[in-house]
């Protein structure tokens, strides 16, 4: 799972979003280092809904723009939960060998 | 539809039609509402004189590429994906088996190969030599890499060992441009360096989701491929007529000829992907062939000028020859496209 794609699921996980409010909830989860550009953001909502992680909630007409806001499925939980698992594990391992050869270096 | 607005959707033409048809609206009002500042005047002044930022623009283009040659999308450009990702392995493939046959020669010629017969005097005079010359032979041992790596699944690494490959070249041309070492100027280190830069810039076909490559048949291609330009070189360098661009010449030729004839003899029949990839090889090869005979056209008249340039010229006809029928074979099976 790429970083953005992680990004997007979890800021799904506190309800639907429209495209440009996953760019802001996104940059401040990740407290600015990651900062969605539309192509990006759009590549990744393509995949996720292609692989039925993501589903269209809603549409709103606002301002005369078109606004359609995204839920996270089941499925989508799931994965998110296992990735996050994942990194988790990978971040415990690493740490753990920063302790065993240097505890003052690890956090 | 202000000023702003008809920049992004120009921007996102780059898309295919059927993604926009999808998602451009979306993608519009996303854009257009990251762009408010929440200051009406600024806002106004934005919406008529703003343009996407050259990150937005790339994050679009990078998205169009993935689109259009990743594997996912319409017939016609899962095809091009395909297409774009046989002709750089087969390119991989062909710098590897060159590579790896001028970085032996070039032991043997040091004499590190006891085990083979000596080298004739004449050829040690007359391959250039010099640091950067030997680094430029031995480098492509990373076009090996290069190759097995990829096919293996590993991008990254194949990047960077493409990336190695070609830096001793693109020094040896840099070197030979400005008339550093007494080198000459040499259209050809250019030509080079830019087919391999096309290269490096086609393997963004391989994306996460394309279809996978059956490795076996594309290892065995590479001790063949080296026996096959080893035994090219020792056979023809005595007349000296085999060049850079001539040896990828003779390489595509072969491959198209394979090709063409499994068909004619029923024992393949045409797939898209390969008539497409064949042909923009042949294309590349055939640019390449006809760009690198002006270092020979600015060769003295008394020396073997007039050989070289019949030579390149056989071998651009060859090109031209076995070009059109793959061009025919290409267009017959080439999907139509998706109307938006």
């Amino acid at each position: 799972m790429t970083e953005p794609a992680f990004f997007i699921l979890t800021a799904l996980v506190s309800g639907p979003r429209h495209g440009y409010g996953i760019v802001g909830e996104v940059a401040e989860l990740s407290h600015g280092s990651v900062r969605l550009k539309i192509g990006t953001l759009y590549g990744v909502l393509d995949r996720l809904v292609g692989d039925c992680l993501v589903e269209l909630d809603r549409e709103e007409a606002e301002q005369g723009r078109l606004r359609r806001y995204y839920r996270l499925t089941g499925s989508g939980r799931r994965e998110l939960a296992a990735e996050a698992d994942r990194r988790a594990a990978n971040a415990r391992i690493a740490i753990d060998r920063l302790r065993a050869f240097g505890p003052e270096t690890a956090a | 539809m202000s000023r702003l607005d008809e920049r992004y959707r120009a921007v996102l033409r780059l898309l295919p039609a059927d993604y926009r048809a999808r998602w451009e609206q979306e993608m519009v009002a996303a854009f257009l509402e990251s762009m408010e500042t929440g200051d009406p005047e600024q806002d106004e002044y934005v919406r008529d004189y703003g343009r996407p930022s050259w990150s937005e623009v790339g994050s679009v283009a990078a998205l169009a590429v993935r689109l259009r040659l990743g594997g996912a999308g319409t017939p016609r450009s899962v095809t091009w994906g395909a297409a774009v990702r046989l002709a750089v392995l087969m390119a991989l493939l062909a710098n590897a088996v060159s590579g790896t046959s001028g970085a032996a020669f070039r032991l043997w010629l040091a004499g590190t190969l006891s085990w083979l017969p000596d080298p004739p005097a004449t050829w040690m005079a007359q391959i250039p030599s010099g640091f950067w010359y030997v680094s430029s032979d031995l480098s492509g041992l990373f076009w090996l890499a290069a190759y097995v790596a990829f096919l293996n699944g590993h991008l990254a690494a194949g990047r960077a060992f493409i990336g190695l490959g070609m830096l001793p070249g693109a020094v040896v041309a840099v070197i030979s441009t400005v008339g550093l070492m007494g080198v000459s100027p040499s259209v050809t280190l250019w030509t080079a360096l830019l087919a391999d830069g096309a290269l490096l810039l086609g393997t963004v076909a391989f994306q996460p989701g394309a279809a996978p490559v059956r490795i076996r048949p594309w290892l065995w291609a590479l001790p063949v491929g080296v026996v096959t330009v080893a035994g090219l070189w020792l056979g023809i360098v005595a007349t000296a007529l085999l060049d850079w661009a001539g040896l990828h010449a003779v390489l595509a030729v072969a491959a198209a000829l394979a090709y063409l004839g499994g068909i004619a003899l029923r024992l393949l029949r045409p797939a898209a992907a390969w008539s497409l990839a064949l042909l923009v090889l042949v294309v590349a090869v055939l640019a390449a062939r006809l760009i690198t005979l002006l270092d020979y056209a600015m060769l003295d008249p008394a020396s073997d000028r007039a050989a070289w340039l019949a030579v390149g010229a056989a071998e651009a006809a060859m090109l031209l020859a076995v070009g059109a029928p793959l061009a025919v074979l290409a267009a017959r099976a080439l999907p139509r496209r998706v109307p938006a």
